[in-house]
């Protein structure tokens, strides 16, 4: 119970203090601009360009929400550390871990916050353009976020052991890679290679998040059928593998020497 | 120094950003890519269900028609499980441990004049000081 | 039989607390803190004393569990530093307490409240307290970025006092106030220790801690050097200091000061100090009478912790 409280606490003035940083207010210029440039960009018949507005949008909703995502919580817990304000945080009963949830709570608010909105200049756009809603929009920024939901908790497990630089490259690789994770598995396999560099492959490979997974925006784009059975199992896979990057990073911080 | 760094963090950012968009666009696959390089995943195209085929070369297999996709999420989920009960084991392990071994030093501390001797306060060893 | 008696009494027990730090591109290690065992007893105002780097704040920081000791254990109130709920009963005012810039005092000492499982009725009464004790109410609504380095360290003291801690961990409280701030520091932490709570504070200002300490450790170096009430340290000297004045030289008077065991030491123009066992005290006032000499000052010999704290770290 008490545990819960810290991390709200911790979380909330983490969340005020992203919601108040220039990145943030920066980066959400930069994505409302984006989203109306794409209505403008799209200059075709009204079923293409509900398509390509969709897409675009939708994209952009993606590259922004973890670009605040991995910018927010790479420098949370470093920040802290380097402006002291973590002492009389952690000199109180609260337990490391509970510290680094706080941390990734409020980083996710600030993200939620920045998705609102976004998902606010979206439908406005679809509700002039369209007319009407897109129900899959309930589904799709849902699974957008549980994908930013990863990232952060990739880059807060970085952030616990690698400067503020290299996690956010080494969060942005990882996004990449995550996403692009099949395609590349298939191409380095079917290169020949020596067993050793197989095995670590497929280590990796079954390491790396599965960010695709996540992306149902062609379901939107195109109105497909996504199974519930599917989207059930993907939200679990997405918690699942974002509780273990928490656990991971709240390990690495418990070890810290502050 | 910290207030300049603060400043200057929009214009870090900035290059960061346009390099990751321009790394995205052209890694992600774009309408255009996705029909060409067949060579990437020749079985899926292949297995492609006419159903979709909507007209604007979007063709290829969705993630949620392939079983690769969902057998690796339960891969992973089942590998993250095991990793939680792992840890649950050792962190019970620790804790007992330690638990044991604080009841245990409780009794030592009382016991043992060697381990007792750091517990005085500073009275008693004045007490005794002018004792001497 | 005392160990049973002593233990519940003891806030702070640490046993050969050892910290090495390693050094960049060398071998051996920087030894911050060696060997330290201290017991700290419930009730009362424990001084940490030693000059910069001898290993204050290292200890402190294990105390609280931000950093592992290299050797060692200690326990806050029989609990061991490595166990979060060892630090429900502390309070700690960090060297120099940074909270989130954008917030205000009020603000910052709430979160706190909240951190120590303070809620409701009883926070905000403890909040209101704690920042009337450090002279912050009226300022509550102030943004930290806009206060001064004084009021920031008196948000920190509110914000470890507000849990209602029954031991105060502080580096160095003083630091940054001004010398009312200091002066209401001291009657607060008098008040605090007449209330039954423990503080352990490290300092360098030694006439301000002589009197408000009930007992002293002094670190040199990493190591606890002296350990024991302030009177206990400073080297009780067998004697007075006489100072007076005399138009000129008197050899007479001279003599008898030598042949009583005592001495004479000119101190500028017309002004003398003596230096004579106490005993002989009263044969000196009247030797004074006879020999026409002004008395101005007769002050005990006895060492100040400074002297006292300069004879051990050097
Ligand atoms: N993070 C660190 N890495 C390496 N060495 C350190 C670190 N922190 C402290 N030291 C070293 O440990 C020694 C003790 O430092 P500490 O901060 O405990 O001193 P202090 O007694 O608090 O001094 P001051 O009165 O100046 O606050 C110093 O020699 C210092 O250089
Ligand atoms: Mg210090």
């Amino acid at each position: 119970m008490q545990a819960l409280r810290n991390i709200g606490i911790i979380g909330r003035i983490t969340m005020l203090e992203g919601a108040r940083k220039q990145v943030f207010h920066v980066l959400m210029l930069f994505a409302v601009f984006l989203i109306f440039g794409s209505a403008s960009l799209a200059k075709f018949d009204q079923h293409v360009q509900m398509k390509m507005l969709n897409d675009l949008c939708l994209f952009c909703v993606f590259l922004v929400s973890s670009i605040v995502a991995i910018t927010i919580t790479v420098t949370g817990v470093p920040g802290e550390m380097e402006q002291k304000t973590v002492y009389p945080v952690i000199a109180k009963p609260v337990a490391r871990w509970q510290f680094i949830c706080g941390k990734y709570a409020g980083a996710m608010g600030t993200v939620a916050i920045g998705m609102a909105i976004m998902a606010a200049t979206f439908t406005f756009l679809q509700l002039s353009y369209a007319g009407h809603l897109d129900t899959a929009m309930f589904y799709v920024l849902p699974f957008l976020y549980l994908e930013t939901a990863i990232l952060a908790a990739l880059a807060l497990w970085l952030s616990t052991w690698a400067s503020w630089p290299l996690a956010w490259f080494l969060s942005v690789l990882l996004c990449l890679l995550g996403n692009l994770k099949f395609p590349l598995y298939d191409s380095l396999m079917s290169r020949p290679q020596s067993g050793f560099n197989r095995v670590a492959i497929t280590t990796l490979y079954h390491l790396l998040p599965n960010l695709e997974s996540f992306n149902f925006k062609d379901a939107m784009v195109h109105h497909l059928a996504v199974p519930n059975a599917y989207l059930w199992q993907t939200a679990a896979y997405g918690l699942f593998y974002t509780a273990a990057l928490l656990t991971l990073a709240s390990l690495t911080f418990a070890r810290k020497e502050l | 120094m910290k207030q300049t760094n603060q400043n200057r963090a929009p214009w870090i950012l900035l290059p960061c950003v346009l390099l990751t968009l321009g790394g995205v666009t052209l890694l992600a696959p774009h309408p255009a890519a996705q029909a060409a390089p067949t060579q990437v995943a020749p079985a899926q195209t292949a297995a492609k269900p006419a159903a979709y085929d909507d007209g604007d070369g979007d063709e290829l297999l969705e993630h949620w028609d392939s079983p690769r996709y969902g057998a690796e999420e339960r891969i992973q989920i089942g590998g993250a499980a095991a990793g939680f009960l792992l840890l649950g084991v050792v962190v019970w392990g620790k804790r007992s441990r330690r638990t044991a071994a604080y009841a245990g030093l409780t009794l030592v501390d009382v016991s043992d004049p060697v381990k007792t001797e750091f517990l005085k306060s500073e009275q008693s060893v004045a007490e005794e000081r002018k004792a001497a | 039989m005392k160990g049973n008696q002593t233990m519940p009494n003891t806030a702070i027990r640490i046993q050969q607390f050892t910290k090495e730090y390693p050094v960049p591109r060398q071998k051996e290690k920087r030894v911050a803190v060696s060997n330290l065992t201290l017991a700290v007893p419930t009730g009362g105002l424990f001084g940490f004393l030693g000059p910069n780097g001898a290993g204050k704040t290292t200890t402190i920081k294990m105390l609280l569990g931000f950093l592992p000791p290299t050797v060692g254990e200690a326990w806050l109130f029989d609990r061991p530093v490595g166990d979060d709920r060892a630090r429900q009963r502390v309070g700690y005012l960090p060297e120099q307490p940074y909270f989130p810039k954008f917030l205000s005092a009020l603000e910052v000492v709430k979160a706190h409240a909240g951190l120590s499982g303070l809620a409701g009725n009883r926070a905000k009464e403890r909040i209101e307290l704690c920042l009337r004790q450090v002279n912050m109410w009226d300022n509550r609504h102030m943004i930290l970025s806009k206060c001064s380095k004084g009021m920031t360290q008196r948000v920190g003291l509110a914000s470890a006092l507000v849990g209602d801690p029954d031991l105060l961990i502080m580096d160095e409280p003083s630091s940054g106030l001004d010398p009312l701030g200091r002066k209401e520091l001291r009657e607060l932490l008098t008040a605090l220790k007449n209330d039954g709570k423990t503080i352990f504070l490290s300092s360098h200002l030694l006439s301000e801690m002589e009197s408000v300490c009930d007992r002293v450790g002094v670190m040199a170096r990493g190591k606890l050097v002296a350990c024991g009430t302030p009177a206990e340290i400073t080297r009780a000297g067998d004697g007075v200091r006489v100072q007076i004045e005399q138009a000129e030289r008197d050899e007479v008077l001279n003599t008898q000061i030598a042949d009583w065991g005592g001495s004479v030491e000119a101190a500028g123009e017309g002004s003398a100090y003596l230096r004579v066992p106490s005993a002989l005290v009263y044969k000196v006032m009247g030797l004074l009478e006879t020999r026409r000499a002004r008395l101005v000052a007769v002050t005990s010999q006895r060492e100040t912790l400074e002297d006292a704290f300069l004879r051990l770290v050097s």
